[in-house]
């Protein structure tokens, strides 16, 4: 269990203070609103590609494991 | 199965994703009214308003331009055209003594049409009050010229401009096909798991579990882009997201599906485990469809195409997004399909290796 809640709970620590952050400052939210908001299709290209790319990760972590067991046996 | 190991439709989907993202952020999108000044005037006026463009070619189309207010079928052309840049027009109007009919005050669309750009419009632009100094009694009113619509589509390929949206539009090739790539995997799991429930062959469970696990990396995708847009286009983020009918009943589904997997995990006897989770999973998807269907389109939603009518109604894809959207819906349903088949094909060799 604690390690599902590891990354988990790091995601929302991670996105609490991203939030405070842009409360905080306007910056964020003015370079996102700017030339017509087009950033914030960056930023949705950014999330699907990174979560393709945690995703190869996590089958790469699982195919490892196979392959350990076919040297060990 | 032996579809699953053809290459083909591996190279098709990826030259798919890539065609809908470079299209996707290549055309511009426009022309459109981004703003005027002023926007409410009197009757009896001549007055000259500022227009703002967005990607339209005010200044490159010269002399064969017009604009004019219009309300149901009463013109308002403008008499005099200044363009000094592309996206910056100045308009005069003479704005009659009168309104037509008993109104107080009127709303206008203003409306643009020149040669390069077609016909484009800001709805509910201009609001002309009556002058109470210069009232005069009312008469049958005549227009006071017929626009004449010689171009109608932009010379360009582009995507529409909406207010509020702007250049997020673009997000439709990549936040939509998430979710129809989601149903799509969950259905094939359905498939799979009434295909075991009626020949218990283990292997169909396997089939089952890994497209539910392929689905909720998409349905998370999903999400998290969603969130993104709808923070920028809709507003702040707490405002809507556990409020909207849409967002409830895909958050419900998903939270089905996780509990698929945990229900999963605690079932020791490997046959009782596929039974229980394969009789689960039908029931899951069909309470998936109908919150994620069925539940929005009978009560108010922010999402386009809910609250009674269909979506991908002309209002909502045009032509240009069509021949981008469709591309890239196939793309990422191939690739869930693949990424599908890579786990399968890893949990057969697993189960080999464990029968040895």
């Amino acid at each position: 269990m604690r390690k599902i809640f590891k990354p988990i709970s790091f995601i929302i620590l991670f996105w609490q203070t991203l939030m405070a952050n842009a409360q905080n400052g306007e910056q964020a939210t003015d370079l996102m609103r700017s030339n017509g908001m087009i950033f914030v299709v960056i930023g949705v290209l950014v999330i699907i590609l990174l979560g393709l790319f945690i995703y190869m990760l996590l089958i790469e972590r699982k195919l490892s494991k196979i392959e350990k067991n076919i040297n060990n046996s | 199965m032996k579809f699953l190991y053809k290459k083909w439709w591996k190279i098709l989907s990826g030259v798919l994703i890539l065609f809908s993202i470079f299209m996707g952020l290549y055309l511009p999108v426009g022309p459109g009214i981004h703003a005027i000044s002023p926007n409410v005037v009197k009757t009896g006026e001549s007055i000259t308003i500022q227009i703002t463009g967005y990607n339209a070619h005010f200044n490159e189309t010269g002399n064969e331009q017009a604009f004019w207010m219009r309300k149901d079928s009463f013109y308002l052309c403008a008499e005099n055209i200044e363009a000094t840049h592309n996206d910056h027009a100045t308009a005069t109007f003479n704005i009659p003594g009168n309104l037509p009919g008993k109104y107080t005050d009127i709303v206008f669309d203003l409306v643009s049409n020149n040669n390069i750009d077609g016909t484009f419009s800001m709805i509910k632009a201009v609001t002309v009050l009556k002058n109470d100094s210069e009232f005069t009694i009312q008469s049958v009113y005549e227009n006071n010229c017929k626009p004449e619509v010689a171009v109608n589509h932009s010379q360009y390929m582009s995507f529409p401009y909406r207010i509020v949206l702007y250049e997020t539009i673009r997000n439709l090739f990549f936040h939509v096909p998430m979710w129809f790539s989601m149903t799509f995997i969950l259905l094939i799991s359905f498939i799979y798991s009434i295909k075991f429930l009626r020949t218990n062959d283990i292997r169909f469970d396997i089939m089952a579990v890994e497209a539910v696990n392929v689905g909720i990396l998409f349905g998370l995708l999903g999400f998290a882009t969603g969130s993104l847009w709808g923070n920028f286009a809709w507003g702040k983020l707490g405002d809507w997201l556990l409020s909207d009918t849409k967002i409830l009943g895909a958050l419900i589904g998903l939270l089905m599906y996780f509990a698929y997997i945990i229900l999963r995990g605690s079932i020791e006897n490997e046959d009782k485990r596929a039974r229980i989770s394969a009789v689960f999973n039908v029931f899951a998807f069909v309470l998936f469809l109908v919150f994620i269907f069925v539940l929005p389109r009978m009560t108010e939603t922010l999402h386009p195409g809910n609250g009674g009518n269909p979506a991908f109604s002309k209002y909502d894809l045009d032509n240009t997004m069509r021949w981008i959207f469709y591309p890239a819906v196939l793309g990422w349903v191939s690739m869930t399909l693949w990424l599908t088949s890579i786990r399968v094909r890893m949990r057969f060799i697993q189960n080999k290796l464990n029968e040895k």
